[in-house]
């Protein structure tokens, strides 16, 4: 990874611009952070490292397959992050939307990968009888998903998006353009991930954990005198190649005008987790980032603008927090 | 802008047209053994070809026509299906998903008079649903005990190529398909998508989802050509996962029967190619090549994506919201962007899949939606032709819609037993036409209650 300064595009053909992100929520094995989300982890999680009758409740949960706790954690904490004054109260961030109108989009790559191969070494040594049922259906993976739409009366839509890497960036990228089309108001984007069966090779980049976003217009979260995270825009473009930078994924050259911004390239895992990590860490930042990330044939990359003055602090030294760092103290900023 | 077509309606510019159709299934290699098997189906499926199926009902509607070579550098051949299974290095069984749909993406393209090397062609985006991408791969690597780790990961064919990673530690992502047809395009000559591929898994609505993301993409202005469609084949985990739950009819797929059990899945993809307005208006007075399904023109042939309505029932893991109430919701919303009323619907291909419970509130709908006109308005029943094909199903739905349109009639229907008095559909035993609308409803819906509905406006005649 390295910083660059670049420019932001003059415009987006992606992403409604008006869509703001008001909270974030992530669930990872070594933080529930935002801030601290972009650490580099060691592969694999520590055992026990996540604890549903802890963190989600003691009923109704148990069973579920790990990401889908993951997920299930994180767009708790989205919520609860995304909350405005008076909003506890109310019932909810989303108690002022029909359910009709709340949208949800989920990428990832591997929440089932493990599951699949238990399964499937079941069904080879045994039968298929022997599948535990409440586990069953999970085989399809929109359920992951789905399950966080069903927590969270969320009945306009649920995408379930699986690109690899990319999954993230398209989940957004396609549910602001659904928000954009009138096909809900508001929108909650999560990326979540289990470590990857050992048949799909990769385990040294896996990745284990989840993040959401709530998004919503400005003037919504205005509204209800909620402060807006930041705007994200994504884009992605067909090409090979590894994380890019500006002129890689399309948006214009540095230094035409606009603000400036600081690169991530996020470097390349077996999930559609990182990108999403970063994103969710500029979001905690100060200064607007792009993150940029790399599936097969593919590119893609999220300009993150943090409002100003809802910074975090950052209780790591490694990952993007160094970056900057380094960055600022070249003088290129 | 805007421009009319032969009717006099005027067609806005961002308008999405469907130039082309590509379709591999368990009835032939192509759209057109499609279209001809639609209504001399047989309806049987066959056992699985997998010793390690260790289910009770290991039942597929298979594809067994010769595939087209894999299209990653040192894949499989054409071999007919049958051969000995290669596993996920190579052999005739080796990622057959993803040349399905790289097999009916080219198709579509062709159909459509695109050739992706031509530069007034521009950027082709593509979009692919699939529920279980190339899982068949991974669990025919440890079936042969194979697996282990890094068996099935670096330095396997392909490595590096779209179905491969990129990355060093030798990572084999499962859902590559839409990768694997942007590349497929690529090598074709065409300049690369103005987005990424794009996979959407959600289940057996996953294609009807996929199709309209790709028109969302003309709507909202950011492509002008996009394949979209969906593609799924054999997994020894979905099918013994549904044999788990109870959902596998013990003799064949029979949506409404009396007597069905549960639903039965199929292999195959479809993929359309859709164009904006403005870029089939643009290359129209070019002469095409004649389509195998016998259009005159390639821009537009098959009519154009008039409207989707997307819902959730946000009710339950695995089964409808007995109501129906947003599958309701979705065909309404489907209905208004197209700006049509139910009666201008001439035929509907339901999502229909044999499981109790769908068919039952599906044809409940469907009745609220058309009221007295419900017994008189055709079905098409796909999946008694074909099978469940998974997160294709939505695509084959719409490839068969797009075809009932342009040919101007409803296929017979492959025959049921005695349609179930609480399913009160018109599956008509014999072919139907011209409907008495213009219009096609597909729905698609899934796991986790995600439906999406589509209507299709046939070609100007």
């Amino acid at each position: 990874m390295s910083g660059q300064r670049g420019t932001a595009p003059p415009g987006t053909d992606l992403v409604s611009t008006d869509l703001v992100v008001t909270g974030v929520g992530v669930c990872l094995p070594w933080t529930d952070r935002a801030a601290d989300a972009a650490a580099e982890p060691a592969p694999g999680a520590p055992d026990g490292w996540f604890d549903p009758k802890v963190r989600l409740g003691r009923r109704g949960y148990k069973y579920l397959p790990p990401a889908c706790q993951y997920l299930l954690a994180a767009g708790r904490a989205a919520l609860a992050d995304a909350a405005g004054p008076g909003d506890a109260e109310a019932g909810g961030v989303l108690a002022s939307v029909d359910p009709s109108a709340r949208g949800v989009a989920v990428g990832t790559n591997c929440a089932a990968s493990r599951l699949h191969a238990e399964m499937n070494r079941t069904i080879i040594e045994t039968d298929a009888d022997e599948i535990s049922p409440a586990l069953a259906p999970f085989f399809s993976i929109n359920l992951f998903g789905s399950r966080l739409g069903a927590e969270h009366a969320c009945q306009a839509f649920n995408l379930t998006l699986t690109s690899p890497r990319l999954a993230g960036l398209d989940a957004f990228a396609l549910g602001a353009r659904a928000v954009r089309l009138g096909r809900a108001e508001v929108l909650l984007v999560g990326v979540t991930e289990d470590a990857v069966a050992p048949g799909e090779g990769g385990m040294a980049g896996a990745e284990v954990g989840a993040v959401v976003l709530v998004c919503e217009p400005e003037s919504r979260a205005r509204a209800r005198g909620a402060a807006p995270r930041g705007r994200v825009v994504t884009r992605t473009r067909a090409a090979a190649g590894p994380a890019a930078g500006w002129p890689e994924v399309g948006w214009p050259a540095p230094d035409s005008g606009g603000p400036p911004a600081w690169v991530t390239r996020v470097p390349p895992g077996s999930g559609a987790l990182a990108p999403m990590r970063h994103l969710a860490a500029a979001l905690a930042g100060t200064v607007p980032v792009l993150v940029t990330a790399a599936g097969p044939g593919a590119l893609g990359a999220a300009l993150v603008t943090p409002s100003p003055g809802t910074a975090a602090p950052s209780t790591v030294t490694g990952g993007i927090a160094a970056e900057r760092g380094e960055a600022l103290a070249g003088g290129t900023r | 802008m805007a421009r009319t077509d032969g009717a006099g309606e005027a067609l806005m510019m961002d308008e999405v047209m469907i130039s082309g159709v590509g379709v591999v299934s368990c009835l032939g290699p192509d759209a057109g053994a499609f279209w001809t098997g639609l209504g001399s189906a047989d309806g049987m499926p066959a056992r699985a070809d997998d010793p390690d199926a260790h289910m009770r009902l290991p039942l597929m509607y298979k594809v067994t026509a010769p595939l087209g070579p894999d299209p990653r550098p040192g894949g499989a051949g054409g071999a007919p299906d049958g051969a000995p299974d290669g596993g996920p290095d190579g052999g005739p069984d080796a990622d057959r998903a993803r040349r399905f749909a790289v097999a009916a993406a080219l198709e579509a393209l062709r159909d459509a008079g695109i050739d992706p090397a031509d530069a007034a062609t521009g950027p082709i985006s593509v979009v692919v649903g699939t529920g279980m991408g190339e899982a068949g791969s991974h669990e025919r690597a440890a079936g042969a005990g194979t697996a282990g780790a890094g068996t099935a990961g670096a330095g396997t064919a392909g490595a590096g190529t779209a179905g491969e990673a990129p990355g060093e530690d030798g990572w084999r992502p499962t859902f590559t398909i839409a990768a694997a047809v942007a590349e497929a395009i690529a090598d074709s000559g065409g300049a690369g998508g103005a987005h990424a591929p794009v996979s959407v898994s959600n289940a057996c609505a996953a294609s009807g989802f996929a199709i309209s993301a790709g028109a969302d993409l003309i709507r909202a202005g950011e492509a002008d050509v996009v394949v979209a469609g969906g593609a799924e084949a054999y997994s020894r985990v979905a099918l013994g996962c549904f044999n788990r739950l109870g959902a596998i009819d013990p003799l064949r797929c029979r949506p409404f029967d009396a007597d069905r059990h549960g639903t039965v899945f199929g292999e195959g993809a479809a993929m359309v190619v859709l164009e904006s307005a403005r870029h089939a208006a643009a290359r129209a007075a070019a002469a095409g090549p004649e389509s195998p399904h016998g259009a005159p023109g390639p821009a537009g042939r098959y009519g154009r994506l008039a409207g989707a309505g997307w819902s959730c029932d946000a009710y339950h893991l695995t089964a409808p919201e007995p109501g129906g109430t947003q599958i309701e919701r979705g065909m309404l919303g489907a209905l208004a962007e197209a700006g049509i009323g139910a009666d201008d619907v001439g035929v509907v291909v339901p999502h229909g899949t044999g499981t109790e419970l769908n068919d039952v509130v599906e044809s409940e709908v469907l009745r609220r939606l058309f009221g007295e006109r419900a017994p008189r308005v055709p079905l098409y029943s796909l999946k008694a032709a074909i099978g469940h094909t998974g997160g294709a199903a939505g695509a084959l739905a719409v490839a068969a819609a797009a075809l009932i349109l342009r040919h101007g009639h409803v296929p017979a229907n492959v025959a049921v037993g005695e349609l179930d008095p609480d399913c009160p559909v018109w599956l008509p035993r014999v072919a139907e036409g011209p409907p008495s609308g213009r219009y096609a409803l597909v729905n698609a819906y899934a796991f986790g209650g995600n439906n999406v509905s589509l209507v299709l406006a046939g070609p100007a005649r």
